[in-house]
């Protein structure tokens, strides 16, 4: 290990409590956040510049320590050093330091800011003890105050307004189908607590069964699971992408659904030895069709998670598939007893992943199901 | 057999096909395991250069002279396969039924979960641009 140190930031703070070039205490937390931000910044980064890697490096978080290492004159100066081992460096820091004056730059120029959502949340905690007449200059090593990046509440508040846009996400919405027009593509869905009304695009796998359920408002409820556009105080502001549908009898039986359980298992259940190639595809045994039939059955009546598509798998077991808003959700049942299901967020490189020891016991649905929900954004 | 000479394509708007077992698509929803290698493919996962064959050509190569089913064809980009930090290799079929328009993608070194990850998102891809070919029967598949 080599320790090396080098300036990271010089921050430039004026106003009138800076004038006798001296920093308050009030305003150090000011550098812990701004460190925060570089942190998650760098994170992203590190799993977009490594889209292989699941897990950052060990020590990647020691790799930033930065210190206050001296206060110099002219209004108040703090110049930010950072300590890393300079044998297993990683350029994400850097890289971060200069996205976060970009993003400001934007944001004071009303621009769209170019950093994740979910880092622009962050920014809740930096410039927060700035008064109104005070600012922060953000200079890169050897760059003059004169042409660095000026931060202040102004532009702190338009970070943070710019964070409360919409976002996409997984939604799920239990109601009624109010209204469904073909001409403008659009669906209404009614829902239970019957205050609210959410618009959805109607696509044609779903067209059929969104009529019929506005056919029997009056009567049959159902369950959709879609992309939805979320407000920033979580209500929904529309369902852009429908992707697995439930409609409900007024007896609590199940009416239709898009994906179909007993449709597709019994096309499953069809295939012969070799179904795939010729040559590979094991069949799939009626034993394993059963159990797939039964847990499935079970986290819809007792979790409502929807049907998922499932698929046939060349090893003689059955692949379920969830589109879930903006992840990808699947898992492989055969007569292993435990499986792995797995997580893809689509806008993103997370991925998650949980193990089920025994998919057919009592207790497994709900693993599945909690599994699920916790992917999910909105649910009404 | 996969012959030598192979070339890595990097342009990123050519368009490769790949060919859709009808079991893989249920309402319209193409399954992630059409970009996920068999244990057949021994890590390499086939596809076909856009600018060596039409997609009816695929489909028809496809089943007619390999003789596997195929419900048609959807496509993902060079591009999509290099954001995935995969790469289009270009892999002409020499032996008969020859296949100069043979590429493929190498998943050999990845682990469970990240071939996972990539078919999830390359799946996603060719949803969205929807399929390239599908036989007149197979239209409403």
């Amino acid at each position: 290990m080599t320790i090396s140190k080098n300036e990271f930031l010089t921050s430039v703070l004026k106003g009138k409590r800076f004038d006798d070039h001296s920093i308050p205490v009030d305003v150090l937390p000011e550098f812990a956040s701004y460190r925060n931000i570089v942190m998650n910044i760098a994170k992203h980064l590190y799993f977009q510049n490594n889209a292989d890697r699941e897990r950052l490096p060990k020590g990647f978080a020691d790799q930033l320590k930065l210190k206050v290492s001296r206060i110099e004159a002219g209004s108040a100066v703090a110049v930010l050093e950072r300590e890393f081992d300079s044998t297993q460096d990683y350029p994400e820091f850097e890289q971060a330091r200069e996205l976060i004056n970009t993003a400001i730059r934007e944001a004071a120029y009303d621009q769209n800011i170019s950093l994740p959502q979910n880092i622009l949340s962050l920014f809740d905690g930096f410039g927060k003890t700035l008064k109104e007449d005070e600012s922060m200059f953000l200079c890169l090593p050897g760059q003059n105050v004169n042409v660095a990046t000026k931060y202040d509440r102004s532009v702190r508040g338009k970070i943070l307004a710019f964070n409360k846009k919409p976002t996409k996400g997984a939604v799920k919405v239990t109601g009624k189908i109010s209204d469904v027009n073909l001409t403008s593509g659009r669906f209404e869905v009614l829902t239970n607590d019957g205050a609210t009304v959410i618009s959805g695009t109607v696509s044609s796998e779903f067209e059929s069964m969104l009529r019929d359920a506005h056919r029997a408002f009056e009567t049959d409820e159902v369950i959709l699971v879609g992309l939805g556009v979320i407000n920033s105080d979580k209500s929904i502001y529309k369902i852009e992408t429908l992707q697995h549908l439930i409609c409900y009898a007024e007896d609590g039986s199940i009416k239709s659904s898009v994906p179909s359980l007993d449709e597709t298992l019994g096309k499953i259940q069809a295939l012969t030895k070799g179904w795939y190639d010729g040559e590979d595809g094991e069949p799939i045994s009626p034993v394993l069709i059963a159990s797939v039939k039964q847990t499935i059955t079970k986290l819809l009546s007792k979790h409502s998670i929807p049907i998922p598509y499932l698929y046939p798998t060349v090893e003689g077991g059955v692949r379920a598939e969830w589109s879930w808003g903006n992840w990808e959700v699947s898992t492989d049942l055969n007569s292993d007893e435990a499986l792995n299901i797995h997580a893809t967020l689509l806008s993103g490189t997370q991925t998650r992943d949980t193990v089920v020891e025994n998919w057919t016991a009592e207790d497994s649905a709900t693993t599945i199901s909690d599994f699920l929900h916790d992917l999910m954004s909105v649910m009404i | 057999m996969i012959a030598i000479p192979q070339a890595v394509i990097t342009k990123i708007e050519l368009l490769t096909y790949r060919e859709v077992h009808p079991t893989w698509v249920v309402n319209s929803r193409l399954s992630s395991q059409t970009f996920k290698p068999t244990k057949k493919d021994a890590g390499k996962l086939s596809i076909r250069n856009s600018e060596k064959i039409t997609a009816e050509a695929s489909y028809k190569f496809q089943t007619e002279k390999l003789n596997f089913k195929s419900v048609g064809n959807w496509a993902i980009s060079v591009g999509e396969i290099i954001e995935n930090a995969l790469q289009c290799i270009e892999s002409p079929k020499v032996d008969e039924p020859q296949d100069p328009s043979h590429c493929h993608m190498d998943f050999a070194t990845l682990t469970g979960g990240q071939i996972q990850t990539k078919a999830d998102k390359l799946v996603v891809a060719a949803r969205n641009r929807g399929p390239t070919y599908q036989p007149p029967s197979q239209n409403q598949a």
